[in-house]
């Protein structure tokens, strides 16, 4: 956003606030960085609606990220209180998804380096020809309105995901999932963009590596 | 699918693009927040802006939730003994007598010029009952008093090795330092250094008090306690540290 864009927005929102047109109907046709800007004079309407905006697609981030579902839930409330606290922080120049995927995706990050051992202890045990391997515990998402073979397929890539390196499991569930450009990518990660494509690219290849029975 | 902006591609890297896998991730089902999300995230905001409405003197006594940081109660002991230390030490320590003759030192030497008939100590009692007995038992008086000290000049007055005061006066001298005066009176005659500087008779005068007295080591006989013992004692003590204390150099006049 340049400084002209900037400059117009901070007068739309100043007139609104002025006139104290502040009803849910007319916060919600604004723009997130707007009703940023109302939610930092104190316009809690304006944190709502953002909150509305953006809890089901930060939940479906999060999760595919970390692979666990009450984290995700937990992790996604972090970000909002964060967001929050600490609105002060955000200046208009960004965007505002491009800062909440930001935190959002810092939390996940921090939750997987300090739980580490949570999302990849497996269990182990022995069959009867007392061969020992490990039995990871993924984190099931039962989905009964569709197919039973479908729900399997999705089950198998989510296992996938939560295998490949953090790194790649972001840019590809960033781009693949969430749908989210390269450029907004770059911003969030803090990586060039050539680099988010080299992640993105190395991600898929060893997701199809690992699914290679399931596309065979 | 190709990207215009695909700088992979403009190195000769193709991307991959394994169709099946991205149309699969594509349709991955969203999932959602849970059905009161909102409603706890209101609850924790509201408990957040609570515990900045804390006021910041009620903080070292609430635990963490509650918006404070409680000081371990080990803390407070700590800190509470430390005090108690420090008060005993240092505040308490000193006696008043210590007070008292810290003060008469520090004053001027027209204190000290003063009459013996105008001051009198403890001391000059107890000088008083010495006198009497000296008379009836025939034994010299080697008892000193205040009021002579100030008569009496260190040089002329003094044993050179023992600084015992010989009885000889002189006119009187400059104010000799008060630190000096106390400085021996834990040292026996025989402990004495043979250089040492000549103290004023007035140190002698109080040394000797305290030897008669029986307070110090020595090989003399003890004479009787007076009933100002415990006066005694504390004078003692409170030499004891004074001498301890950095010694002020005696005025030039002294010498």
């Amino acid at each position: 956003m340049d400084q002209s864009q900037e400059q117009s927005l901070r007068q739309r929102v100043e007139e609104l606030f002025e006139a104290k047109k502040l009803d849910r109907v007319t916060l919600e046709s604004l723009s997130d960085e707007e009703l940023m800007l109302l939610f930092q004079r104190d316009v809690r309407l304006a944190f709502d609606i953002l909150v509305q905006r953006y809890q089901n697609p930060l939940m479906n981030y999060i999760f595919r990220f970390t692979g666990n579902r009450e984290d995700a839930a937990d992790l996604l409330q972090d970000a909002f209180i964060r967001v929050y606290s600490k609105k002060h922080l955000y200046k208009t120049i960004a965007r505002f998804s491009t800062w909440v995927y930001t935190i959002a995706g810092n939390l996940a990050r921090s939750e997987l380096r300090r739980g580490h051992r949570k999302y990849l202890t497996p269990i182990d045990r022995k069959r009867n020809d007392d061969e020992e391997y490990a039995i990871p515990l993924p984190d099931r998402d039962p989905l009964p309105d569709r197919s039973a073979n479908e729900n399997i397929v999705f089950e198998r890539i989510q296992d996938a995901l939560v295998k490949i390196p953090e790194a790649f499991r972001e840019a590809v569930v960033l781009r693949d999932i969430q749908e989210l450009s390269y450029e907004e990518i770059a911003e969030i990660t803090g990586m060039p963009i050539g680099t988010v494509k080299s992640r993105i690219n190395r991600g898929r290849l060893q997701l199809q590596e690992l699914l290679k029975d399931l596309y065979e | 699918m190709s990207d215009p902006n695909d700088i992979t591609q403009q190195n000769g890297e193709s991307p991959f693009e394994p169709e099946r896998l991205l149309k699969d991730l594509r349709s991955l089902p969203k999932v959602q927040a849970p059905m009161d999300f909102t409603y706890h995230l209101s609850q924790s905001i509201e408990q957040l802006e609570s515990k900045e409405r804390v006021a910041w003197w009620k903080r070292p006594f609430l635990p963490a939730v509650e918006g404070g940081f409680r000081i371990p109660a080990l803390a407070y002991g700590a800190v509470a003994v430390m005090v108690v230390l420090f008060f005993s030490v240092y505040v308490f320590n000193v006696t008043d007598f210590e007070r008292d003759m810290k003060q008469e030192m520090e004053r001027g030497t027209e204190d000290r010029m003063v009459a013996p008939d105008e001051q009198r100590t403890p001391s000059d009692v107890s000088d008083q009952k010495f006198k009497s007995k000296e008379a009836e038992t025939g034994k010299r008086d080697m008892t000193p008093s205040v009021s002579r000290e100030r008569q009496t000049t260190p040089d002329a007055g003094t044993d050179a090795a023992t600084d015992v005061p010989t009885g000889r006066t002189t006119a009187v001298p400059a104010e000799p330092a008060r630190q000096d005066m106390f400085r021996k009176s834990e040292q026996t005659p025989a402990t004495l250094p043979a250089a040492a500087p000549a103290k004023p008779q007035s140190l002698d005068a109080v040394e000797e008090e305290f030897r008669v007295r029986g307070f110090l080591e020595t090989d003399k006989d003890l004479r009787i306690l007076d009933s100002l013992a415990g006066d005694s004692l504390r004078k003692l003590d409170s030499l004891r540290r004074l001498r301890s204390a950095p010694a002020t150099p005696p005025p030039s006049g002294n010498r």
